[in-house]
């Protein structure tokens, strides 16, 4: 096609839908089938209905020599329904199972891209994104994809069926047929600017709304919130004035649909109506029966039954896209640094950390480390504790993620115990230690799981959370977030340090462990660092703070990625 | 049922819209009744007279009345549901904007730091999610029952004058409701949760998101995700059960219209044979029953939104629940503040080292300190939005609780770190300290932070737009137009934390002497790293508690 599609990133968008449908191809093909299933017993009981009709009117028979037909006609109902509540329930497992699936894949995704990558997007983004996004897909799956593929099916069954009846009749709705897929492009134009419409006027408001109350706290501080108030309900009216303008054109489009339903249906009963008191004198007329008539008749609805509910699932379509593109390209983050050639094994086993010859080009083009050699924990048993000090950006933390192996080394070697770096478990502490919403045992025991209460309180006591513990009422076994709101995030920290304790890693690794901390908490830090490391644990701790620095056994001094000498 | 009250009462103060939007839907179910009942009633008539007519009998149908009924309803129909899309849809933007003014006018009601909670995001999230829910409450909820309603008592009317015998089709529908009210019973509960739910979910997600990197350090990461997945199977789970009760709904609801159809039709056709209805009108009942079935067709999602809706309005109900100041202390107003032995604390540990000091009226206190040594938290204190301390504050010698103080805020301006920027004009930023300011006052405070360039640079001057959370700006520009609101607020007590952060050398020595006059004859409390990062005070206190 030689013009430029505008809308190729939609079209990706809904390529990377179907790929999805995998894992739920067979409950979607189930889905369609009850559908279908329903069509078809749906056309027994509405022939059914009219043969009743046409022998007690017309062939004066007693309706209670017509009990064969109506438990048919009974049956068929039961058919009917219990296939459309399958349909439903087929295409709920089939979005659960999808949702299922990509929601495993995006936490693959992120472990595969390592807390460098996942570091890039705020939890925020991701935590939307995992959730929120990926609920999104629910009525495309659910509701859209199967209905798709009914609006096809149904009228063309309807469509043979009445030929079989009368094929005037037929003809009408064919007539009407080229006008489907016109419908389509009509309803889903309408549709899709009714739904963007509706989105951004929604956009927009929820926008303004969303500003107000993340400024409430403000807004309260200057005591301003009878005007914002006021102002929200100006700004709301005038968003719905704008928006009324534009759905006035926009719901023409699903008028039109019902316009034709409508008419299509007057012209057939005005036909069969002729046709049976014998003015029509064509084709197949003067066969016409009460039987034939009244079921074409009551075919007639249902051949648009179903473009009228693909019309109203359209904008679960436009929201799938949305979120689609959103993940699609979530899925498609690669890790953040250039990956040079697998160093070859090198095994000097006495060193904690050896690092040879490594260097850190981000993809970008700038460099992170210069090619630099180190070895930490020399010497068997004896454990070091090692400062990495240096201005802001001068890659103390770039770092410690090529020794944590988050990053892989451009060039160069890094071994840790003379593995790759991460082969083995090790500790590493942040600015936001992981604080699971569980109980205080339940987050120590994470790192050793068959520790006892006592050796669980000795490590709280070590960073002087044990008073604190013991004053709740159950112990250790009160959540850690009960009693106000969470820990500080001192605590956290502390209570970070105490697993480190248990877990008794021969690594630790410390990104800035004082920063920002409380007085009583730097306290409890910087001496429980002393300790992990006459516990028999090397750590290497990136810092500013000059506490820190001093109970380094050897400080190590980064500038612009180049390690200055000792 | 008593969580949707307030919000039923809040859109029924709208019933002459919300009645003549149900109108309306009635009317393009009708005219879909009038429609296939017409046509039923048509086909019958013109078959029977057709064989009359074919045996030689001379009989004579009016064809022109029904078939211009028939066009009429064809027409009748496409007009009331457009007009019924519009009118509806108006409506339900009218109603979303009462949703969201009466929420917000609550939310406003509670103590400020309430927003500022442990995690706001999330509490957002939901609180969006729950206001969502209920902006459909009318179309989605109120609507289908009264449409279901009303379409069984009219067309019951009808068929008491026309042929009694009929109602008995009506029962299936008539026992619709309750058999889909049985159903979503077992689901009303645990749908109800799915909120909550699902902040829980996202905070889980969060924590591990930001506790990755010693996740993955540990091995732990993927027992933790595995963990995530699980908890996340329990709102999938509830999800799928109200999904699968919603499916059972909707066949119940398909069977109830048919199997009406159906017994319409037998009775019909019997009444026929006695001679008490005639042929053409006993198939103009059984399609109008078809036809009534549009009617009941919005019930089994109502149904199935009834819980999730149910604990949205819940939820939100309890927001907003405002424990208002009492009228103990002092009439807030300058005096000099007197701090005896004051400790603020946090999750049962002292913050700092007691604190005692005196700040006399327009007297200006610096408090020092690196980052968490409790600075923000004193400010917070003073600000009427922490009352976790203790000790003893006096104003003019009388013991003070700010945070049960009357109107203690009307005397206080306050720039916090994190203040917000609103997505509208610079002016209108600033008016929120000072609605009545004429533009010559706001100039004069934006020249006190050195903010002039920017006016001149802006396209618009005071009018122009700074983007969400000032995003337009520069980082430095947004702290300064911060600080500008802060100054211009009228209040005898100034709280400034970090006033100069991102900020350069120059500027800050410039907005130091520029921004003095503003300081005059008000009572100063600065929180900063060091005093060269703060304009100039009277008192410093250190609060790092080692040194």
């Amino acid at each position: 096609m030689p013009e430029p599609s505008p809308d190729t990133p939609s079209r990706e968008a809904a390529r990377w839908l179907r790929e999805r449908q995998r894992p739920a191809l067979g409950v979607i093909r189930a889905a369609a089938l009850a559908g279908i299933l329903a069509a078809v017993a749906s056309f027994f009981q509405l022939g059914g209905m009219a043969w009743i009709a046409h022998q007690v009117l017309v062939g004066k028979q007693p309706p209670d020599q017509l009990v064969a037909v109506v438990i048919m006609v009974l049956a068929v109902i039961a058919v009917r329904a219990a296939a459309v509540a399958l349909q439903n329930r087929f295409s709920a497992s089939a979005s659960d199972r999808i949702r299922l699936a990509l929601r495993r894949d995006l936490l693959d995704h992120f472990h595969h891209l390592g807390p460098i990558g996942v570091g890039q997007s705020s939890a925020g983004t991701l935590a939307s994104e995992w959730q929120d996004q990926v609920e999104a897909l629910h009525g495309y799956y659910a509701h859209y994809l199967p209905q798709m593929v009914l609006s096809v099916v149904v009228p063309l069954l309807i469509l043979v069926t009445v030929v079989w009846l009368d094929w005037l009749a037929a003809l009408f709705l064919l007539l009407s047929a080229p006008l489907i897929p016109l419908f389509m492009a009509l309803v889903g134009m309408g549709a899709e600017k009714l739904n963007q419409q509706h989105m951004e006027t929604l956009g927009r408001l929820s926008g303004h709304f969303l500003d107000r109350l993340r400024g409430l706290s403000t807004l309260q501080l200057f005591e301003y919130t009878g005007a914002a108030t006021r102002e929200i309900a100006e700004a709301t009216d005038q968003y719905r004035q704008v928006n009324m303008k534009t759905l006035r054109v926009a719901f023409l489009s699903s008028a039109v649909l019902e316009f034709f339903a409508s008419i299509a249906i007057a012209v057939i009963a005005i036909y069969i109506g002729f046709g049976l008191l014998g003015y029509i004198s064509y084709g197949p007329s003067p066969e016409l029966t009460l039987f034939s008539g009244l079921f074409i008749l009551l075919l007639a609805p249902e051949f648009y039954q179903p473009l009228r509910q693909l019309a109203q699932h359209y904008h679960d379509r436009a929201t799938a896209l949305g979120a689609a593109a959103q993940l699609q390209q979530r899925l498609a983050t690669r890790p953040g640094a250039t990956t040079g050639s697998p160093g070859q094994a090198c095994g000097n086993r006495t060193a904690v950390v050896e690092v040879v010859h490594a260097s850190v080009v981000f993809p970008d083009g700038s460099i992170g480390l210069e090619p630099l050699s180190l070895v930490v924990g020399k010497g068997g048993g004896q454990a070091e504790l090692v400062a990495l000090a240096g201005p802001s950006g001068s890659g103390k933390s770039t770092l410690l993620h090529l020794i944590a192996g988050f990053l892989p080394p451009t060039s160069g070697v890094v071994r840790v115990n003379g593995e790759e770096p991460g082969a083995r478990p090790f500790g590493w502490l942040g600015q936001t230690p992981f604080i699971r919403q569980d109980t205080w045992a339940g987050n120590l025991r994470m790192v050793a799981p068959d520790a006892t209460d006592e050796t669980l309180l000795d490590a709280l006591e070590k960073v002087g959370l044990g008073d604190l513990v013991r004053q709740r009422p159950g112990g250790l076994d009160t959540p850690v977030n009960e009693g106000g709101g969470g820990l500080s995030g001192g605590q956290a920290r502390r209570l970070a340090v105490a697993r480190l304790f248990l877990a008794r890693y021969p690594l630790i690794l410390m990104d800035e462990p004082t920063a920002g901390l409380d007085t009583r908490s730097e306290h409890y830090l910087l001496e429980a660092i002393r300790q992990l490391r006459d516990q028999g644990s090397t750590i290497i701790m990136a810092s500013h703070h000059p506490a820190a620095l001093a109970a380094a056994d050897r400080c190590l001094t980064l500038v612009d990625g180049r390690l200055q000498d000792e | 049922m008593n969580e949707l009250r307030p919000w039923v009462e809040l859109i029924a103060a709208r019933w002459r819209r919300l009645l003549v939007g149900g109108l309306l839907m009635f009317a393009t179910v009708l005219a879909g009744i009038g429609l296939l009942a017409l046509s039923g009633w048509f086909i019958t008539a013109t078959a029977l007279t057709g064989l009359l007519l074919a045996a030689g009998v001379a009989a004579q149908l009016d064809i022109y009345t029904p078939g211009g009924g028939i066009r009429f309803f064809a027409l009748a129909r496409t007009v009331s549901r457009y007009l019924e899309r519009v009118y509806n849809h108006d409506t339900v933007l009218r109603l979303l904007a009462d949703v969201r003014v009466t929420l917000f006018s609550r939310l406003t009601m509670t103590r400020p730091n309430r927003v500022g909670a442990k995690r706001p995001a999330d509490w957002l999230n939901r609180l969006i999610a729950d206001i969502d829910a209920l902006d459909t409450l009318y179309l989605q909820l109120v609507a289908p029952p009264g449409l279901a309603l009303a379409g069984l008592l009219l067309a019951g009317l009808v068929m008491a004058m026309v042929a009694p015998p009929l109602i008995w089709s009506l029962v299936p529908l008539a026992l619709l409701p309750l058999v889909l009210y049985l159903l979503a019973r077992h689901t009303l509960a645990p749908s109800r949760n799915q909120g909550e739910q699902a902040e829980a979910l996202r905070g889980r997600f969060v924590d591990v998101i930001e506790g990755n990197a010693e996740l993955q350090a540990a091995h732990l990461w993927s027992r933790e995700a595995d963990a995530l997945l699980h908890n996340s199977r329990t709102l999938d789970n509830t999800r799928l059960l109200v999904e699968r009760q919603a499916a059972m709904a909707n066949g119940l609801t398909l069977m109830a219209v048919q199997l009406a159809s159906v017994i319409a039709m037998l009775t019909g056709l019997s009444l026929w044979r006695s001679g008490e209805l005639s042929g053409p009108v006993a198939l103009l009942f059984t399609l109008a029953v078809l036809g009534l079935g549009e009617a009941f067709t919005g019930l089994p999602a109502a149904f199935s939104r009834l819980g999730a809706t149910l604990g949205a309005a819940g939820r939100l109900n309890g927001e907003g629940e405002s424990r208002s100041p009492g009228d103990s202390g002092p009439h807030p107003g300058p005096g000099n503040l007197q701090f005896a032995d004051l400790v603020v604390e946090q999750n049962g540990e002292a913050l700092m080292r007691p604190v005692s000091l005196e700040l006399p009226e327009g007297g200006r206190l610096a408090l020092i300190g690196r980052s968490g040594a409790g600075k923000s938290t004193m400010l917070d204190v003073l600000a009427g939005l922490n009352d976790n301390w203790h000790g003893e504050l006096k104003l003019a010698g009388r013991a003070l609780d700010p945070a049960s103080t009357r109107d203690w805020r009307s005397g206080v301006s306050y720039l916090t770190q994190r203040t917000h920027l609103f997505s509208d004009t610079v002016a209108a930023n600033l008016r929120i300290a000072k609605p009545e300011a004429a533009d010559q006052e706001l100039n004069a405070v934006l020249a006190a932070v050195a903010l002039t360039p920017l006016l001149e640079r802006l396209p618009n001057g005071l009018y122009s737009m700074i983007g969400e959370q000032g995003r337009r700006l520069s980082g430095g520009e947004r702290r300064r137009l911060a600080l500008a609101r802060a100054l211009l607020r009228p209040s005898w007590l100034l709280l400034l934390d970090e006033p100069f952060t991102g900020l350069d050398s120059a500027t800050i020595e410039q907005i130091r002497v520029s921004m003095e006059p503003w300081l005059q004859g008000r009572t100063c409390v600065f929180a900063g790293h060091n005093t060269a990062a703060l304009p100039g005070t009277d008192i410093q206190l250190n609060l790092d508690g080692s040194q």
